[in-house]
């Protein structure tokens, strides 16, 4: 078996029905020992995040405000797969996929929760103040000793994977994208990411953050404007949209017998898939950006982790999905970035998908970048951090140009691959997650780990 | 416009000189004291310090050994006396001699007091026990402005703290300062916690037990017991409950003034 084949079957199993099987399994696990958390604490959870953002940052360790570190985090999570992605889950599984990419994303929300807390509480703080954090953190100093290896593991992975699903994948959609609606030579869009994205990698976390925290909800913003405005013309379809959402949760419009099974299974597959790898529960990628957090308690930024995975998969994916089912764009028989397109069916809707796209793409590719460079430090040291922005700049120039599929196809298996070191680790550390939350429901003050 | 400080020109030299012009408003500002003087011709036609009038006001303005003044010639906003600056000068000169003979007050009227520490036994007269009893947690200020009994209250307080009875502590810095609302959960104990560092700083000037004065936005007051906690600079955390009685969430810019309360301090 060669390299490529192998690629091919560990990356059907780390993408396929066993691991998704294991993302469920952990977040059911979570959400029961953080006391349905989601649930009992959603009116504290609303009124910490949303209903605090006007306020200025705690002044504890830690780099950026809570309110950044969740847009610097939505900005990696927020990417095709919640425009595209979303198109192909209703294509492959029908309307249905969207009930089950709700009931992933409610569970996700436990997971992303538990990694949120626990980067705040192992994340490592530095004499001048700054802090790094994450999987590879709370893997290696959190786990049994026989297991800390598995942080290091976690970084190698991540630092690899950040040029595929953060950098490659997603220069090359946006410079594909902008050419098509606007006739914008790749190269220039390609110059234009890398030259922009220089200068925001270039200021660290910091600039990162100022960055994310003006443009996402910017981004967000113009989404659900540009999506509520194509809505409206097809305000008369919306209530079939849900009724279809629900009627086709359980294959009840397909046949009886063996193919009612096999439309269950896909409907299951395609949702539960598009809820699990749009908001990245499980993966632990954002709760990097999350242990930049200044918090005095590493469960009030769990919350925002709630958050996240709300605006992604509940809000964002949910209009995305009631567009191309309202306007139809699912029975065109197109593929699905086509579909994805007509789903924007008003006058010059097709030139505001492109704008979109290249939004959510772009910020993705901004926050994978630190992400990337912060699995690279915990691995080699600080002094890699500089050497590492310029391979992932020329890497966002050349991905724009195309061409690099089994490079991708690589960084996609590496990314898969993350989930497993972080989900064994959710695993063992979901005790010290539940111990968390009633210590801060106690009104007891945070003690970091040694 | 005039400006000054008293330490340099007494209340008393700046009245003389400002009877000679024909008029204006004198504004005095020391710790813990505001107040205005008016002049009109060769009269003083205002006086008010510490919702104090007349020569009440004229009295406790007298008493001050330092403060920041203004006079702008401006007319007086209103008027609540006619007396010739000459009459004045002559019943100041005998008051600000008795102000001289007062040395154990402090200079800093912003001061607050408390019994002193310690557990011997000091006598106070019974014509000083009422000053004794209402000085506890006040300032100097504070205790002194009431109307017609200004100079008599201020040797009743220079006799106490003669005597060690009261200790006056520095307030300055106290506050009222703005802290950010962040809420606590779990048991309701009706305490408020401050960063360890402005606790610190708190007991340091305070020197004994003080509570918490907490004011929202909408006016809304309530006082609290208060601990420290870390990590928490520039904030104030309330049990949820209790910042929702006070109509606040998390973020409320809340204004925060610790109380002193009763009971023996270090001087």
């Amino acid at each position: 078996m060669d390299l490529v084949s192998l690629n091919a079957l560990v990356n059907r199993y780390v993408w396929g029905p066993e691991m998704m099987v294991a993302f469920l399994v952990v977040g059911l696990y979570l959400t029961l020992r953080t006391g349905l958390i989601q649930f009992t604490k959603i009116g504290i959870i609303f009124r910490e995040t949303l209903g605090a953002i006007r306020e200025r940052a705690l002044g504890a360790s830690g780099e950026i405000t809570p309110f950044q570190a969740t847009m610097v985090a939505l900005g990696a999570t927020m990417g095709q797969g919640n425009l595209i992605g979303v198109t192909s889950a209703i294509l492959i599984g029908g309307p249905g996929a969207i009930f089950w990419m709700w009931v992933a994303g409610v569970l996700g929300m436990a997971t992303k929760f538990a990694e949120a807390t626990l980067a705040v509480h192992f994340r490592q703080r530095y004499a001048d103040g700054s802090v790094s954090g994450g999987p590879m953190y709370y893997l290696s100093r959190g786990l049994p000793k026989g297991l800390r290896w598995l942080g290091a593991v976690y970084a190698f992975l991540a630092a690899l994977a950040a040029f595929g699903i953060g950098n490659l994948t997603q220069s090359s959609a946006m410079a594909g994208s902008l050419e098509a609606a606007f006739d914008i030579p790749v190269g220039l869009t390609g110059f234009a990411v890398a030259l922009i994205a220089a200068f925001i990698l270039g200021g660290g976390i910091r600039r990162i953050a100022a960055f994310a925290q003006t443009l996402v909800p910017l981004m967000l913003f113009a989404f659900l404007a540009a999506g509520l405005y194509a809505l409206f013309f097809h305000l008369d379809a919306l209530g079939g949209a849900f009724a279809a959402i629900f009627q086709n949760a359980f294959g009840f419009r397909a046949a009886a017998g063996g193919a009612a099974g096999y439309a269950l299974a896909q409907t299951l597959k395609a949702g539960v898939g598009r809820g699990i790898f749009s908001n990245e529960a499980g993966l632990g990628s954002a709760a990097i950006a999350h242990a930049q957090a200044q918090v005095d308690h590493p469960v009030r930024q769990g919350f925002w982790g709630v958050i996240e995975v709300f605006l992604d998969t509940l809000v964002v994916n949910t209009v995305m999905a009631l567009l191309v089912l309202t306007s139809g764009a699912w029975q065109l028989g197109q593929s699905a970035p086509h579909a994805f397109v007509a789903a924007w069916d008003f006058p010059g809707g097709a030139s505001v998908a492109a704008v979109i796209l290249a939004l959510f793409v772009f910020t993705t590719l901004v926050s994978w970048g630190f992400y990337g460079e912060e699995a690279a430090g915990f691995l080699f040291g600080d002094g890699i951090r500089w050497p590492y922005r310029i391979t992932y700049i020329v890497f966002a120039f050349v991905g724009a140009l195309g061409g690099f599929e089994l490079l991708t196809a690589f960084a996609d298996t590496l990314n898969g691959l993350m989930a497993i070191p972080n989900l064994i680790g959710l695993l063992l550390l979901g005790g010290l997650v539940a111990q968390l939350v009633r210590g801060f429901f106690r009104g007891e003050p945070w003690q970091p780990p040694r | 416009m005039l400006r000054g400080n008293l330490s340099d020109l007494p209340f008393l030299d700046l009245l003389q000189t400002l009877a000679a012009g024909s008029g204006g408003v004198l504004r005095i500002e020391a710790p813990g004291v505001e107040g205005v003087v008016g002049f009109a011709g060769r009269r003083v036609v205002l006086a008010e310090a510490l919702g104090l009038e007349g020569m009440d006001a004229l009295t406790l303005l007298a008493g001050l050994r330092r403060g920041r003044f203004t006079f702008e010639t401006t007319p007086p906003p209103r008027r609540n006396l006619e007396v010739p600056v000459q009459a004045l000068l002559t019943d100041l000169t005998a008051i600000t001699d008795e102000w001289k003979k007062l040395g154990h007050l402090p200079d800093d009227w912003s001061r607050t007091l408390r019994q002193a520490a310690g557990r011997r036994e000091v006598e106070i007269p019974l014509t000083e026990l009422g000053v004794f009893a209402e000085a506890q947690g006040k300032t100097i200020a504070e205790v002194l402005a009431v109307p017609g009994e200004v100079l008599e209250r201020a040797r009743a307080l220079n006799r106490l703290l003669k005597r060690q009875a009261l200790a006056s502590l520095p307030t300055q810095g106290l506050g009222p300062i703005v802290l950010v609302a962040l809420p606590y959960y779990g048991p309701a104990t009706g305490t408020a916690y401050v960063d360890h560092a402005l606790y610190q700083r708190w007991v340091e000037r305070i020197g004994g037990p003080f509570k918490l004065k907490v004011r929202s936005p909408k006016g809304l007051e309530a006082t609290y017991a208060v601990e420290p906690r870390e990590q928490i600079p520039e904030r104030i955390m309330l049990h949820d409950r209790e910042l929702r009685k006070l109509r606040a969430g998390r973020g409320t810019r809340l204004k925060v003034m610790p109380e002193v309360e009763d009971g023996p301090g270090k001087s």
